[in-house]
């Protein structure tokens, strides 16, 4: 919880300097209403941004002393590294990829029908979802960091997984004469069309997925 | 979001089976941030690159060279070789990029002794290593707008530096009522006036040397603009975006801070002009 926070203050400082040239009152208070969880330090990001802005250049350090930062720092990077390693973490890729989302969720107690109602889908969407029936290109974030925090993936882990070639399928798989085969993807709001989700939950995805086009 | 809608990016179209034999290879999709077009167009340029043309890529500095690539691709070939544990290009990348920040951080963490830049300058190199080694979205920023990163860092050590100040040092004692202005300057006028921006830069040598603390409250008023607030005490937590609900003073108190600090960049000034 802790970490997300500060992730969230730290994409919140990002937007500021991106946005801005320079803090003041304005959009300090705009972005205040984006974060008001995070007022007290905005405030005193935009004291420091100010006094960065205003106060005297400092003297360069010096070649010999940037030279001993910079090793200093790979010297910090490798020991890293070395901890990775040893907890046998070879680098940012730590995770496994996902086989399928419903044996994902299987794997912490929960059937399809319990992944859906989480992420506030139905059953229908999460059969797509699982066999990558629908667009990648069209599914909204929101969707895919929902999913990542219910069966506790990182949202690298599931976009990966959503982005692989889609899974051949078969109707009544049992009394199929012909070969399983792969169906045209789907938009995702046409997913969420044809799904018995309730009007509001419908409007609401496909306000989502307005939000990213 | 900055730059770009949160989408999953479209280079993603031949890893979801779209693509053909020459299509590029896909690149992972960031979190909630879509790489520039240049970046990515760097990127692609780079991934076929066997390990020293790469390097030698990476170590062309001039942007206007065919091949050249920016601090957001190195970010990526950087992460690229921590997830493939190819050390060679992970050691060399790193250096790189580290060379490459030198020149940002020249000039920067003002206000703060040599000793005090050093760490700072420190503390954000490491943040920055550990944010590139992450397996969270932290680092993806950076592969999007790698010199604003740079900067919200070495801005935001600066905020944990004064922070701790607070430790230390209390604006409510032994700063008020100190000293006397001689009444004939610029800062002699009423607190809740805003000092214009040229009056503020031909007082920066005497702003550094306020107390941090003291600093914040003076740059938030006439840098920031931040207004004073409200003197009734039970209006100041209601009150809107202002220097009293901030510090959870009363305005009246915020008057008297300002006052002190005018009066101590009086003093400094008059100590300078003395010189």
């Amino acid at each position: 919880m802790e970490n997300k926070s500060r992730i969230e203050l730290a994409n919140a400082l990002d937007e500021f300097v991106a946005e801005n040239e320079r803090p003041t009152a304005e959009n300090l208070a705009t972005l205040i209403k984006r974060y008001p969880q995070h007022e007290k330090e905005l405030i005193e990001f935009a004291a420091s941004w100010a006094q960065q802005l205003l106060l005297p250049p400092e003297d360069e350090l010096g070649p010999e002393t940037e030279k001993s930062l910079i090793d200093r720092t790979m010297s910090h990077m490798l020991n890293i590294a070395y901890q990775n390693e040893k907890s046998g973490l070879a680098g940012v890729q730590q995770e496994q990829p996902i086989q399928s989302l419903t044996d994902e969720a299987r794997r912490l107690g929960m059937n399809a029908k319990d992944l859906a109602a989480s992420c506030d889908l139905d059953v229908l969407l999460v059969t797509k979802l699982n066999s990558r029936q629908i667009d990648p290109l069209t599914i909204p974030v929101l969707l895919i960091q929902n999913l990542g925090d219910r069966l506790s993936r990182s949202f690298e882990t599931i976009a990966s997984y959503l982005q692989l070639p889609q899974a051949a399928v078969s109707k009544k798989a049992f009394l199929s004469r012909s070969k399983p085969s792969r169906v045209e993807q789907q938009s995702f709001p046409d997913a969420i069309r044809a799904s018995s989700l309730p009007g509001p939950d419908k409007e609401r995805w496909l306000a989502e997925a307005s939000k990213e086009e | 979001m900055v730059d770009g809608a949160p989408k999953l990016s479209p280079d993603a179209n031949q890893a979801r089976g779209r693509g053909n034999a020459q299509d590029p290879p896909a690149l992972e999709p960031l979190k909630g941030y879509k790489r520039l077009t240049k970046t990515t167009a760097q990127i692609l340029g780079a991934c076929e690159l066997d390990g020293a043309a790469l390097l030698t890529s990476a170590r062309q500095k001039d942007e206007s060279v065919d091949g050249h690539l920016s601090a957001e691709a190195l970010v990526y070939f950087i992460r690229r070789s921590l997830r493939d544990n190819d050390l060679t290009i992970r050691d060399n990348l790193f250096k790189e990029l580290f060379e490459r920040c030198q020149p940002f951080f020249r000039g920067q963490f003002r206000g703060f002794d040599r000793h005090t830049r050093e760490d700072l300058q420190s503390e954000v190199m490491r943040a920055l290593v550990e944010d590139l080694f992450a397996p969270d979205s932290r680092g993806d920023f950076m592969q999007v707008r790698f010199w604003v990163y740079l900067k919200r860092r070495t801005i935001d050590a600066c905020r944990e530096h004064f922070k701790h100040s607070d430790v230390t040092e209390s604006l409510d004692t032994g700063l008020l009522g100190t000293g006397k202005s001689d009444g004939r300057t610029l800062l002699d006028r009423k607190p809740d006036q805003q000092l214009s921006p040229e009056e503020l830069v031909s007082l920066r040598t005497e702003i550094a040397q306020l107390s941090p603390k003291l600093r914040e409250v003076f740059m938030l008023r006439h840098y920031v603009g931040l207004k004073i607030g409200p003197d009734d005490p039970d209006e100041v937590a209601k009150s809107e975006l202002t220097l009293a609900r901030h510090y959870n003073r009363p305005g009246r108190t915020i008057r008297n801070w300002l006052k002190e600090a005018s009066m101590q960049l009086e003093r400094f000034r008059e100590k300078t002009d003395g010189k």
